[in-house]
């Protein structure tokens, strides 16, 4: 191209670096576009406005609780609800814009673009909180408020908020807007559950630990869950040669160890739940993952004596997936036989122990049998994820069927034993309908070989490619230069 | 990146027995091709051809389903970030972002690219001036008319300066003036060594352009060469147009004696012939014998093939022999 000549307006310098070049730079587009939506303009102007109407109504009549209740209900109905709906076109729109294909061929790697997106709905989040401060100042002059307490509130909704933007923003990567919102109702309802559960744990009486200490592992979760749900967009934006598995997967295994320590602290029961949920999402989306074979991502690994055996865990696709399940599999039992030292919990010496731990490692594998014998066929990202949690929605609710008709029945048993093949109801028949463990074992056993042995066996043809491109990748083309 | 680069002894863009299937579609079956580096080279094919299927895998968007596709020497499956640095890609959409001016498009982009500062700044400065752009700095992106939006488009594509540009149906829907503000463009590129990779299915639009043209059918490059190559065609014909004193009606009486004459159309007097051969000295033969058959020839103008023929006659091959033909 030819050379400028520089007699151009001299305000365009001024006009492009309002922002430092240090700043991602889907932060700046991000934030230049959403200061001009109405939408957070109208958002920005109703807080303010209700925040003024419950400060009245706090100098009318100090110490009212409805008062309070309001205060507290429009913070968390703009940064819980409408902030992280912002981000529910986040990917989706750049796929309906055209853009998406011009921002790949930039320097931009997915996760670079996805944690724009949620840093810049959250700088604006920050300033929806900055805005509510003075009126949090306001109420401790008032009394009958305790600022501490209000301030940790704060932070809380603040992570929540962190959260379920995630959870947007990473669901926003599916085109079609009805999967999209079936996909987000149930992301929803699933952070909501493990909420509920943490709060229980947490905040509840049945930790023996401090609440500093449970607060802080209930932060962990959260963090990680941030952390997930943006590679989860990530790594569905980005092509198939950028490994963003081993990146996602070491990070859960280090997040497990964390919240390992905590069992120092004794809250072992807390750190079960945390384990479950970090190993859950984390093994999800491993078993989901497509099989690309590409030279480009397996060379890195065999440039390390070890090599060969970390890809065998870490490399992306869902046959490294299922070594991942088994070794995230020994990493829960070891927590768990960690935790039994210091509280009173399975120690594996009965066998209903283990068909518990076998069914619940069975839970997450189930769905995978089903669709490696239905949909073998489709090696989509998209498809194949989707399909998991519509498989494991479904799952969830014929068990809590047939639980349902099995106790409305006189001999309620035999139908439970007949469908004990499903990992949940063998958790219901182990815990409920009477003990039976050598034949929970087996069934549990049987299971968990059908569910890892299968979809190997099914694919053997991509198994044989995998080991054989694992072993012969040659080194050299690590490097572009010819 | 330049010719000192990596691979800098490579092809800009080679491709070996590509094939790109979707389930039971192949959307290009086997393709193979050079392009040497400075060139400028037509893509041509009609819809769903597997231009821009072709397109895709060459700006590392898509995969192929078997063989290989090199930029500069450097395989886009395996390297595409390298790939990405080297080639400046233009969609047949171009993409724009709500609430978001020319200027801060540019700076996205740019930033995206990896340029701080003051530099920054003068590239953006640069591109804005190359297509023109500096009188819409402050208009938002999604209000441009399509000749400005392809203008903003082709400016990001060359943001980093790069070696190989592949612009996918650059002037699809533009109106004439923008038409020629975009050739106008792509020949200074092209003077200045960028290698241009140009897809169309206007057949007169990359005439003029392109050093060679590739045409590609149901996903099987059909021909490589110069248009003057494909003009002259594989059947080794030329076509006339002639002006007689007598009816049109005679020239066809005429031409159906003469096994070496075809006859394409008429007109009030005359009509054109399609000779069997391009020799001089055939023509001037078949001329003679035309004036001995008592016709009274006005004038005798020998016709430039126009690429559209050419390209059905290719395609009429094609279905008669059923093999494809690559010059």
């Amino acid at each position: 191209m030819s050379s400028a000549n520089s007699a151009s307006s001299p305000s365009l310098e001024s006009r492009i670096t309002d922002f430092s070049s240090r700043f991602s730079p889907v932060l700046v587009k991000e934030l230049r576009q959403g200061m001009r939506t109405n939408l957070f303009v109208i958002a920005f102007i109703l807080l303010q406005t209700f925040m003024i109407l419950c400060l009245i109504a706090g100098i009318a009549d100090p110490g009212s609780r409805d008062a309070d209740g309001f205060f507290w209900f429009f913070i968390i109905a703009t940064l819980l609800v409408v902030q992280p709906l912002r981000g529910f076109a986040a990917l989706s729109s750049e796929y309906q814009m055209n853009t998406m294909d011009l921002v790949q061929l930039t320097r931009l790697n997915g996760w670079r673009i996805t944690l724009g997106k949620w840093t810049a709905l959250n700088a604006q989040g920050l300033l929806f909180l900055t805005g509510v401060l003075p009126y949090l100042v306001i109420r401790y002059y008032l009394g009958n408020v305790n600022f501490v307490t209000d301030l940790v509130a704060l932070g809380a909704i603040g992570l929540g908020s962190g959260l379920m933007t995630a959870i947007t923003i990473g669901s926003s990567v599916f085109k079609n807007i009805i999967l999209r919102g079936l996909l987000l109702a149930a992301m929803f309802f699933f952070a909501a559950s493990i909420s509920s559960v943490l709060s229980l744990t947490v905040f509840g009486t049945r930790g023996r630990g401090t609440q500093l200490e449970s607060t802080l592992l209930f932060a962990l979760a959260g963090i990680y869950g941030i952390i997930f749900f943006l590679s989860f967009g990530a790594s569905r934006i980005s092509p198939l040669s950028e490994n963003l598995a081993t990146r996602k997967r070491v990070t859960a295994l280090v997040f497990v160890l964390i919240a390992q320590l905590f069992h120092f602290f004794g809250v072992s029961e807390q750190v079960f739940v945390v384990t479950c949920i970090i190993l859950g999402l984390a093994l999800i989306d491993a078993l989901t993952e497509p099989l690309p074979i590409f030279s480009r991502v397996l060379a890195p690994f065999r440039k390390h004596p070890l090599g060969g055996l970390a890809a065998l865990f870490f490399s992306p696709g869902w046959i490294s997936g299922l070594a991942f399940f088994l070794l995230s599999a020994a990493l829960l039992f070891g927590s768990l036989l960690l935790g039994n030292t210091g509280i009173s919990g399975p120690d594996f010496k009965d066998p209903g122990d283990i068909v518990l731990f076998l069914s619940m490692c069975n839970v997450i594998l189930f769905p995978l049998l089903i669709i490696h014998l239905f949909f073998s066929g489709h090696g989509s990202h998209h498809f194949t994820f989707g399909v998991y949690v519509f498989i494991q929605g479904g799952l969830f609710v014929l068990t809590l069927m047939i639980i349902a008709i099995g106790n409305a029945l006189s001999q309620y048993e035999d139908l439970i034993y007949l469908c004990t093949a499903l990992p949940s109801v063998l958790i219901y028949a182990e815990n409920e309908a009477g003990a039976d463990s050598p034949l929970h074992l087996g069934i549990a056993l049987a299971t968990t070989v059908l569910c890892l042995g299968f979809p190997l066996l099914r694919q053997r043809r991509k198994v044989r490619e995998f080991f054989a491109a694992l072993k012969s990748t040659p080194l050299d083309n690590a490097s572009p230069a010819e | 990146m330049n010719a000192s680069g990596p691979g800098a002894a490579s092809p800009a863009i080679e491709v070996t027995n590509l094939w790109r299937s979707f389930h039971n579609l192949h959307a290009v079956r086997g393709i193979s091709f050079t392009v040497e580096r400075g060139k400028v080279v037509g893509f041509v094919g009609a819809n769903g051809a597997g231009k821009t299927t072709t397109m895709r895998i060459l700006s590392t968007l898509d995969y192929p389903t078997a063989g290989t596709m090199k930029v500069c020497g450097i395989d886009v499956v395996d390297f595409p970030t390298e790939v990405r640095s080297l080639i400046g890609w233009m969609p047949d959409h171009y993409g724009t972002y709500h609430h978001m001016t020319v200027l801060e498009y540019l700076d996205f982009f740019a930033r995206a690219l990896g340029y701080k500062g003051e530099e920054r700044v003068e590239r953006i400065r640069e591109v804005m001036e190359f297509t023109d752009l500096v009188p819409l700095a402050d208009r938002l992106t999604d209000k441009l008319s399509k000749g400005m939006g392809q203008r903003l488009c082709l400016g990001r594509a060359l943001l980093h300066d790069p070696e190989v540009l592949i612009l996918d149906e650059p002037a699809a829907g533009l109106d004439p003036k923008a038409r020629v503000e975009l050739k106008h463009l792509i020949r200074i590129l092209a003077e200045e060594g960028k290698t241009v990779f140009i897809s169309s299915h206007i057949l007169s639009e990359l005439d003029e352009m392109c050093d060679t043209l590739l045409f590609i059918n149901q996903g099987q490059i059909i021909h490589h060469g110069s248009s003057e190559s494909l003009r002259r065609g594989t059947s080794g014909s030329s076509i006339f147009s002639v002006d007689l004193i007598e009816p049109g009606d005679k020239l066809r009486e005429w031409a159906d004696t003469n096994p070496d004459v075809k006859f394409l159309d008429g007109t009030r007097n005359g009509g054109r012939l399609e000779i069997d051969s391009i020799e001089p000295e055939v023509i001037g033969t078949i001329l003679r014998r035309m004036i001995e058959a008592g016709l009274t020839v006005t004038q005798f103008r020998q016709e430039e093939r126009k690429l559209e023929d050419a390209f059905i006659e290719i395609l009429g091959q094609i279905e008669a022999s059923g093999v494809p033909i690559v010059s």
